[in-house]
């Protein structure tokens, strides 16, 4: 089953070109990484998807589960079953943890014709998450990442992944900033979400989430585009030889 | 072509109404240096300088209709409660009219000369008040005490009307303020007015919602040292309310600390004013002061005055001010739909958020639903 299909998408942000016309297949069950060095439009590219405010779509198809998602609401594509999972994700003072995600699962419950979860059934499911992501219980009465370490703000994302549990993970730089140690907590994560039923793509500068995760594809992106597709040995080759090596394929 | 009143007429007439004003006799108070300091300074001029977004002559004609409404309190531990409608020797009570060391502030002299009822509270041990007077819509003042090493809990709620609210925290004292102001479609004049005594300390909690006209003024005198001041609060304007806060932190003397936050929410065609001073004087040394407040406009028409003001006499000191007004950030907005929440709902929770970040009270989180 097409999760995701991207046809030759290409976008804009302040009137800049920056995809230049992107093909790209996800189907359930399936691991993707996109690699590519900086400014090559890999974030961009998240954002489009997202439907984020101040980037445009100036060509091409993109479907989410079949279904069209050009000027359909953030909310809407996340509702749909897509997951950004972010490279920097921000702080909100005043917002707990617990009641954002208190609001975020009932938001899908509520879009797919079901009740709100009550309480304790969100306790119970949000408290084991945590503990299989090494998080302290007590991180959910805290401020939405007000002073979160780099490793806990991304464990964060991935309690959101797991607890949401999306048909499509589009997961922006997700271990950018991590030690070992959180790299290999925050991989524990995507292996455990990843199933036959969902697809995940990782966003990624370095090979090295994928030392910890097995991916089918990997697509490599440079100047907006994506210049070569291989499978985990090429992210090896990119270690390697650079990109400077492989965008001239 | 109908002349439009000047504010120098407007101000000339309205001084002279109230002094005319037929004022409640009450042999135990001398309403005379009010009525000098008045006939000497006059009311200051509508529309301009501190009084430039609340309409002066609204909020002294109010004061000059309201009758006494005045609903006494329960007994209180460690509380001496005094009322102004009850026989009373002078030494008790003379203290209530006195506006000494107050200063320039003529909305006090103006309560001074009018008010019609008033209590006078004395903290003596650890206490707790639930309320300064549940009535609304009275001109009133009130003294509170708080003496050397006790510790008082004062809740008040403040609707319309005209309300002096004079405290002397005494050495080694503490109180902690809870003031909450509620939606109103009245007028009202508030001021509070502190003076910290050595190694005492104010914490104050603020949370307000809109009135017609609303103006709010909180004075604090730290005169001791080792003194410290926490004032934090917010509002949430809906509609076209009003609300103008004018908040005076004078250091009077070194090694104290003052610390200010506010958050302003703005929505509709709302206005909001924050006037936010801070003075430190020259043998105030090792002050630490410091000011924030942020204001965000939910709506294109809503308007939020933010203005801080420092006035530093002494070398010796930390301080810091900073005033912003803007909307909902972006990036959180995005965050929270990018989890499938609605927009309206992702709003409403950065908005909470928001104001969740300055209320800390019981009474202002339930007054702003957070």
């Amino acid at each position: 089953m097409k999760l995701l299909e991207l046809r030759d998408l290409a976008a804009s942000v302040d009137e800049k070109q920056i995809l230049n016309g992107i093909d790209l297949t996800v189907n359930a069950g399936e691991v993707h990484a996109i690699m590519g060095p900086n400014g090559s439009g890999k974030s961009t590219l998240s954002n489009v998807l997202a439907g984020r405010d101040g980037y445009t779509v100036t060509n091409g198809e993109m479907e989410l589960i079949g279904t069209p998602v050009n000027g359909m609401s953030v909310e809407d594509r996340a509702l749909a079953g897509l997951f950004l999972g972010f490279q920097h994700p921000i702080e909100i003072p005043g917002v707990t943890n617990m009641e954002f995600l208190k609001v975020a699962i009932d938001s899908h419950l509520i879009a797919s014709g079901e009740e709100e979860m009550n309480t304790r059934d969100f306790m119970v499911q949000v408290r084991d998450i945590s503990k299989r992501l090494e998080l302290s219980t007590e991180f959910l009465k805290r401020f939405v990442n007000v002073g979160f370490s780099g490793g806990e703000k991304k464990r964060n994302e991935i309690l959101q992944l797991m607890l949401l549990q999306p048909r499509l993970a589009f997961l922006d730089e997700t271990d950018s900033g991590l030690d070992v140690d959180a790299l290999q907590v925050v991989a524990r994560g995507i292996n455990e979400f990843r199933s036959d039923e969902n697809g995940v793509v990782l966003v990624t500068h370095y090979q090295r989430l994928l030392n910890y995760v097995n991916v089918d594809f990997v697509h490599i992106m440079v100047n907006g585009a994506i210049v070569k597709t291989g499978d985990a040995q090429l992210a090896h080759e990119v270690e390697a030889q650079g990109y400077a090596g492989l965008g001239e394929a | 072509m109908a002349a439009t009143q000047s504010a120098d007429t407007v101000r000339t007439e309205l001084l002279s109404r109230v002094l005319a004003e037929e004022v409640l006799d009450m042999p135990w108070l001398d309403r005379s240096a009010a009525r000098s300091v008045l006939s000497a300074q006059g009311l200051p001029f509508p529309g301009k300088g501190r009084w430039q977004y609340s309409d002066l002559r609204a909020l002294v004609e109010d004061a000059m209709t309201l009758e006494d409404a005045h609903e006494a309190l329960g007994p209180v531990q460690n509380v001496e409660i005094r009322y102004l409608d009850r026989p009373a020797t002078d030494a008790q009570m003379i203290e209530l009219g006195s506006s000494d060391g107050v200063g320039e502030l003529p909305l006090i002299d103006v309560n001074s000369l009018l008010f019609r009822s008033g209590t006078k509270l004395l903290a003596d041990g650890n206490a707790s008040l639930a309320a300064i007077n549940d009535a609304t819509g009275s001109v009133d003042r009130h003294l509170v005490s708080v003496v050397q090493g006790a510790t008082l809990q004062l809740d008040e709620r403040f609707e319309s009307g005209n309300r002096v609210v004079l405290c002397r925290v005494r050495d080694s004292a503490t109180l902690n303020y809870d003031l909450t102001m509620p939606s109103t479609d009245g007028v009202g004049y508030h001021c509070l007015v502190v003076w910290l005594a050595e190694d005492s300390s104010l914490n104050l909690r603020l949370a307000s919602q809109g009135a017609q006209i609303r103006r709010s003024d909180i004075i604090v005198n730290v005169m001791g040292r080792n003194a410290s001041a926490t004032l934090s609060g917010g509002w949430l304007l809906e509609n076209r309310d009003h609300l103008d806060t004018q908040v005076y932190v004078n250091h009077r003397i070194g090694q104290s600390r003052s610390e200010q936050s506010f958050h302003g929410v703005v929505d509709d065609q709302a206005r909001s004013t924050f006037s936010g001073f801070i003075r430190i004087d020259r043998d105030a040394n090792g002050t630490e002061a410091h000011l924030t407040n942020r204001n965000i406009a939910l709506s294109p028409q809503a308007r939020a005055h933010a203005q801080p003001e420092l006035e530093i006499y002494t070398d010796d000191v930390i301080c810091s001010h900073g005033a912003t007004t803007g909307q909902l950030d972006d990036d959180s907005l995005f965050l929270l739909r990018a989890r499938g929440i609605g927009e309206e709902s992702a709003r409403a929770m950065l908005t909470k958020g928001f104001l969740r970040q300055v209320i800390h009270s019981e009474s202002g989180t339930a007054l702003l639903s957070l």
